[in-house]
């Protein structure tokens, strides 16, 4: 029995997995990998979730480090969306220029 | 931005002539990418000597020697570590009939081995070089081939005594003995010859002899009209993969020579098809090595000659070619991505998507392996001192912590605008220049991401491939400049006279300079450290010899 070339890495593909933006069910070959904490380089005990293509494109891929720390600051879901987003802009702001 | 460089630059000059002794100075110029200093012949050490004790220029990036109608001159290419932008030529005039000044290399051991190049080639004698023998050239050579009055018809005679048992005619009983690796072995990579001295198991000595594939590059390229025949010669100093990059490095030059403003599109491009160059050629050391450490790791070696076939279709996609790929032009690249785009960027999407399941594998495979870590970890130790005196750079100088990368450090290409890290780690051993490269890959791919995030959406009507350049480019004047190539700094210095040729063309491969560390790194270790070390070195015998 011959294995196909992706069977040899012992990985996942051939395997169906479901978008988390827009739920369709694909096959892993054509979907995207997804890391909540934005770090798909350390994947020790890390369990990863899938978006289709369209989905992937549309969403942000710029490093997310600090990202966290900046909506807590900025009280995301404590206060209204019109303040978030001001103290959001500014703590983006102070980021962007240190000095 | 550029003319507060500049104003840093002319200050730190300034600091630079005062420093120096009175009688040492003779004149001063300004070359393109620094000002120079024009310093007597019998004052370099001195002059050296202050200028890296008080002004702080650690790094000899590079040594140039050539020789003009009236005299010959050797150049002295100053940097500092901590900050690449910082740079001083330092120009040694010497008569034409009796060519020789100071060595350099009591002050930057890194020169010893430039200094020999020099006399090799060009002919210019250092007084006080711990070895001034040749270097690329066979030792019975007569002539130097880049003065002037070479005479290319007469005949040589080559009896490479290199490769003559050294102790045949020795017959005292010692515990000493003699081994030479290569220049046919499997772990040099190419053609490069050791002559080790052993006692037991240990190394006693260590002599890299190179030049086995010199091919007159500089020469070569210093007959190749700028505008397009010499584009192809930098992809043959590295078969490994990087190719890209080092065709950046004659772009970089002659750009800034020819006074070449490239496209902000053509310079994403240049910057994603260069990582995935980079990846190529990490890909290359990540799978060699693996041999090199063990036979028992053919499984890595075939792991990463599956996975740089993936880079060697996008990049034949985009360049036509798999490994020469003369694909930069002067002012730009050669052509747009592949039609359809979209296709060509879902398939790098793809490679990139894929890479860090694979580099886990490689991790499970290498580095987390006990055999691979007892073989790697505090063997072929480079302290950060010692890498800074031999002006070693790239992933080796980063293995040893030095926190020097020239896409940050000395801008160029879209770099500045992109989300990236310098990958630095203090072992200083084997095991971290291995760690470096992997963790390299990573941030290539982070790089590639971006760059086709930003084709992908570049207005169609601004995609421009190449700046208007004259058919024929005549520029003048003198310029040093580097790029971070896969092994680290690859300089080149032209001396442009205002013809369509180079009047001088001097490379710095950055193998050529993290090789000459080799003595400094395996001396007290065992013999089968040795070859762990030079393989961690990652040298492409193409840019040492040239």
């Amino acid at each position: 029995m011959t294995m196909s070339a992706s069977r040899v890495w012992g990985d996942d593909s051939n395997q169906e997995v479901t978008c988390i933006a827009c739920g369709e069910t694909l096959d892993r070959e054509d979907a995207r990998e997804y890391d909540k904490h934005g770090d798909r380089w350390s994947r020790k005990g890390k369990k990863f979730e899938y978006r289709c293509k369209p989905c992937d494109r549309e969403c942000c891929h710029q490093n997310r480090d600090g990202l966290e720390e900046a909506l807590v600051t900025a009280e995301a879901g404590r206060t209204d969306r019109k303040t978030f987003l001001r103290r959001f802009c500014e703590l983006t702001a102070e980021n962007s220029n240190p000095n | 931005m550029q003319r507060q460089q500049r104003s840093t630059a002319d200050q730190l000059v300034d600091e630079a002539v005062t420093a120096l002794p009175d009688d040492a100075v003779v004149s001063r110029e300004v070359h393109e990418n620094a000002p120079a200093v024009v310093i007597r012949a019998d004052r370099i050490r001195r002059t050296l000597s202050t200028l890296r004790s008080e002004v702080g220029f650690d790094h000899c990036s590079c040594v140039t020697a050539q020789e003009y109608e009236d005299c010959f001159e050797t150049v002295y290419h100053l940097t500092t570590y901590d900050d690449r932008t910082c740079e001083l030529s330092v120009v040694v005039p010497t008569t034409k009939d009796d060519p020789v000044s100071e060595s350099a290399a009591p002050v930057y051991p890194t020169a010893e081995w430039h200094e020999r190049e020099a006399y090799d080639l060009v002919g210019v004698k250092y007084e006080g070089h711990p070895n001034l023998r040749r270097i690329l050239l066979p030792e019975t050579w007569q002539g130097h081939p880049l003065s002037m009055n070479y005479d290319r018809n007469q005949p040589q005679i080559v009896s490479l005594s290199e490769h003559a048992n050294p102790i045949k005619e020795d017959s005292r009983q010692g515990d000493t003995m003699f081994l030479n690796i290569g220049p046919h072995h499997p772990s040099t990579h190419g053609v490069l010859h050791l002559e080790v001295v052993l006692d037991g198991e240990q190394v006693i000595d260590v002599e890299p002899d190179i030049g086995y594939i010199h091919r007159c590059e500089e020469q070569m390229c210093q007959q190749g009209t700028y505008r397009h025949q010499i584009m192809p010669y930098p992809d043959r100093w590295d078969w490994g993969g990087a190719g890209l990059l080092n065709e950046w490095a004659y772009a970089r030059v002659i750009e800034d020579l020819a006074d070449i403003e490239v496209p902000e599109y053509a310079q994403v491009i240049r910057t994603m098809s260069a990582e995935l160059s980079r990846i190529l050629s990490h890909l290359l050391f990540t799978a060699m090595y693996a041999l090199d450490v063990s036979g028992e790791f053919n499984a890595t070696f075939m792991y990463g000659f599956r996975d740089r076939d993936c880079v060697q279709d996008l990049l034949e996609d985009l360049t036509g070619q798999r490994m020469m790929f003369n694909y930069f032009r002067v002012g730009g690249v050669a052509w747009d991505v592949p039609e359809p785009r979209d296709e060509f960027f879902e398939n790098v999407r793809a490679f990139t998507d894929d890479l860090p399941r694979k580099l886990e594998e490689y991790h499970d495979l290498l580095t987390s392996n006990e055999v691979f870590q007892l073989r790697c970890v505090d063997t072929g130790e480079l302290p950060s001192e010692v890498a800074k005196q031999y002006g070693v750079t790239g992933p080796v100088a980063r293995g040893s912590g030095i926190d020097y990368d020239l896409r940050r450090d000395d801008p160029y290409g879209y770099y500045d605008n992109l989300q990236w890290d310098v990958v630095t780690e203090d072992g200083c051993d084997n095991f971290a220049r291995v760690l470096v490269r992997l963790r390299e890959m990573e941030e290539s791919a982070a790089i590639v991401e971006q760059c086709v995030d930003l084709l992908t959406d570049w207005p169609e009507a601004d995609r421009t491939c190449q700046a208007n350049v004259p058919r024929t480019l005549k520029p003048s004047g003198e310029c040093y400049r580097a790029v971070e190539g896969a092994k680290g700094e690859l300089g080149i210095y032209i001396r442009a006279d205002g013809t369509e040729t180079p009047a001088r063309f001097k490379i710095r491969g950055p193998s050529f300079s993290n090789l000459s560390a080799l003595p400094a790194m395996a001396e007290g270790e065992y013999i089968a450290d040795l070859v762990a070390t030079l393989g961690s070195l990652d040298t492409i015998m193409g840019e040492v010899d040239r």
